[in-house]
């Protein structure tokens, strides 16, 4: 059988198996006392009949002595002496010989059919002669009672179902069973029982009931966590669970939740704002590739302008080239498969072999590219802080009033390396300072530059791959300094 | 017809010019906002085509100050494509509005609409007497036998039909017609007229002294 997966009907359930373990036991151990009481009541009234059967059999004062040697007891009908008996009971005793002994008058009232307890008695000699018995006694096996007689003292039993017997064996051997019919007995403690099933059933479906609502009240809130964990994450990533401060165990876990959310929500639309930017740059150069192609293809035309057309679809192809490779490296840095090759590299050289490769493109625009020698050595990979440094200095000349400069200098502070791209531009609007490195995100809307404006994010990805810090600040007087820093 | 094409990516540029003076329109690019909103205002252009991201200033800008002079059509063209975008384009006055990349022939259909409406026109048929110009096949009939005209005809043609019973004064048709590119001799118009005369019957063209032309 596969077990209810559901938190309430598991509870449910083993609350439900350890009420019906409880109530049983309650009701066992109850109807055991009960029913213990009953025969130990019965055994008693037994025992008193027989004590007073046996006093009367024989009496106090002739204790000791032998029965045969006794005279014989007033209520014996018999005048024979033993020698005599003996012989008679060894061939079959007359019916009425059979009845030989009679309770007292006063004990009369404790035997009978008109008995109330409907207690009858019956005596047999160690012999197997009944020497008496109550007008309501059964007929008994005397074989079997002399067989089971064999030890002395009394032997409680019930017999027949219904009858419960005391067989007593007196000092010389005689029988005396005392015995009612306990049906009745039987009969209250059978309704006892079903009482106590009865009340067991209604304590259990109670305790059930209970359980179920204790259990709904104390599950509420995480049915109220999950509906809203499911709301949230089929459509609206914006929703939070809202729980009263009551439940502590269950608002910390609304909190994590909660942030889990948040951080989730954050980085869906960041993704989703990515693959737009990414859609939104690749719409200008299809544009381009489709009308250059559908244009040309409308007519004949010359084939200069043929060469127009399919120079200007290669621009647009290059440009979509270039895109994919920034969104490529980007997501190798995102997934952490871009794997840097670090040496220990001189940061003088490594700013001097940059200065160098961007030197005519500041020339062509009349920028002077500066840079102070630093004997520092970092750990780091060369080809991409190459990248990261002429990356930040082309930005600097782009980004130049004409004339102007621009300035590296690299310093020790420490344990870290800073690198400084300091350029005499107009700045950057202190708002755009803080979004400059996001991805997509131009220092000027309109310009519709090679790389899309992922060459800083592309520049803090590589950094920040290195364990270090990329930032934009205000320069003074004008332009901004970007600061690399570097673990040594 | 003549349009203004206003998109800093030259080759985009180029391109839609390329295709438009296919279809017989005079076609002036301009690559800067400054420049293009300049063009719009000291022009009267039977269409612009705008890009909303230019340099010096946005689309958003000259399509604000285009309205405070001129009725002209705009065709705007965007890489957005949010509804916002759309709506914010459509409220500030563009006529229509297409999200980049498109198809040639879409802005070409497009631009014909923007045309046809600021002229009032809801079909694309005019009919001047016997003479029914179809606009977007940009083919012309005579007693339902189709008149071959060239590109430059048909230009002239359809726009005299357009203003049709409006007199239509040399300058204007000048205009319209040609691009500011174009060394257009002044009897060049002349020419014209006289050939559409041929194939649509002497009195199509009413020639109105001291005015200009008008047709219908």
């Amino acid at each position: 059988m596969k077990l209810p997966s559901s938190i309430k009907w598991r509870l449910q359930l083993w609350y439900g198996l350890i009420l019906i373990f409880v109530l049983s036991a309650l009701g066992f151990a109850a109807y055991t006392m009960q029913r213990t009481r009953t025969y130990h009541d019965i055994d008693d009234e037994l025992k008193l009949r027989t004590n007073i059967l046996n006093e009367a059999l024989h009496p106090v004062n002739q204790r000791g002595a032998r029965r045969p040697q006794n005279p014989p007891p007033p209520r014996r009908q018999s005048p024979d002496t033993e020698p005599t008996e003996r012989p008679a009971l060894q061939s079959p005793p007359p019916p009425q010989a059979a009845i030989v002994f009679q309770p007292k008058s006063q004990d009369e009232s404790l035997f009978g059919s008109e008995n109330p307890g409907g207690y009858y008695f019956t005596i047999i000699t160690h012999t197997g002669v009944v020497l008496g018995k109550s007008s309501n006694a059964p007929t008994l096996d005397i074989n079997q009672i002399n067989t089971s007689a064999s030890t002395k003292g009394p032997i409680t039993r019930t017999t027949r179902n219904t009858i419960r017997e005391t067989h007593f064996v007196t000092r010389i051997g005689d029988s005396i069973i005392v015995g009612r019919d306990i049906s009745n007995e039987l009969a209250h403690l059978k309704i006892n029982a079903l009482e106590l099933a009865g009340i067991g059933i209604i304590v259990l479906s109670l305790g059930l009931m209970g359980g179920y609502w204790i259990t709904a009240q104390a599950l509420k809130p995480i049915i109220t966590i999950s509906q809203t964990a499911e709301k949230i994450s089929a459509s609206d990533l914006s929703k939070r669970i809202e729980l009263s401060h009551s439940e502590e165990e269950l608002s910390a876990l609304a909190k994590v939740l909660n942030s889990t959310f948040e951080r989730l929500e954050t980085a869906f639309n960041q993704q989703k704002q990515f693959t737009y930017d990414a859609a939104h740059e690749l719409r200008t150069p299809v544009a381009i590739i489709l009308t250059q192609a559908q244009s040309a293809l409308k007519k004949e035309r010359s084939s200069a302008e043929y060469i127009e057309t399919i120079e200007a679809c290669l621009r647009a192809a290059q440009r979509m080239k270039r895109l994919i490779e920034s969104l490529l490296e980007l997501a190798r840095f995102d997934s952490g498969q871009e794997l840097l090759t670090k040496t220990q590299i001189s940061v003088n050289s490594l700013i001097t072999d940059c200065v160098d490769l961007v030197e005519p493109i500041a020339k062509e625009k009349n920028i002077t590219l500066s840079h102070a020698p630093c004997e520092l050595t970092i750990h780091a990979d060369y080809e991409k802080l190459s990248q990261v440094l002429i990356n930040l200095i082309i930005n600097a000349i782009q980004y130049n009033s004409i004339g102007g400069s621009v300035e590296l200098t690299a310093y020790a502070k420490g344990n870290s390396c800073i690198i400084d791209v300091k350029d005499t531009g107009i700045g950057i609007d202190p708002q755009k300072l803080q979004v400059i490195f996001e991805r997509f995100v131009r220092l000027d809307e309109s310009r519709k530059g090679s790389n899309a404006g992922l060459g800083l994010s592309i520049c803090k990805a590589i950094v920040t791959a290195h364990g270090g810090a990329i930032e934009a600040l205000a320069a003074q007087p004008t332009g901004c300094i970007f600061r690399v820093t570097l673990p040594v | 017809m003549r349009i203004l094409i206003i998109e800093d990516e030259i080759d985009l540029a180029k391109s839609l010019a390329r295709g438009l003076k296919d279809e017989g329109y005079a076609v002036d690019t301009a690559n800067d906002g400054e420049e293009g909103l300049f063009s719009a205002l000291s022009n009267d252009y039977d269409a612009v085509v705008l890009d909303i991201m230019l340099p010096k200033i946005d689309g958003w800008k000259i399509l604000e100050k285009l309205r405070t002079k001129k009725k002209t059509p705009v065709l705007m063209l965007t890489a957005r494509d949010q509804t916002v975008d759309r709506v914010r384009g459509l409220d500030s006055g563009a006529d229509d509005y297409l999200i980049k990349p498109f198809d040639l022939e879409e802005v070409l259909a497009r631009i014909r609409a923007i045309i046809r409406r600021s002229a009032n026109l809801t079909s694309n048929s005019i009919t001047v007497g016997d003479v029914i110009l179809n606009l977007a096949s940009k083919t012309v009939t005579l007693k339902n036998k189709a008149i071959d005209l060239t590109a430059r005809e048909y230009s002239l043609v359809e726009f005299l039909a357009l203003h049709k019973g409006e007199v239509i004064t040399r300058t204007q048709l000048y205009e319209h017609l040609f691009d500011e590119n174009e060394s257009s001799l002044s009897n060049l118009l002349d020419v014209h007229v006289s050939k559409i005369r041929k194939k649509l019957g002497p009195d199509f063209v009413v020639t109105r002294r001291g005015h200009g032309y008008c047709v219908g």
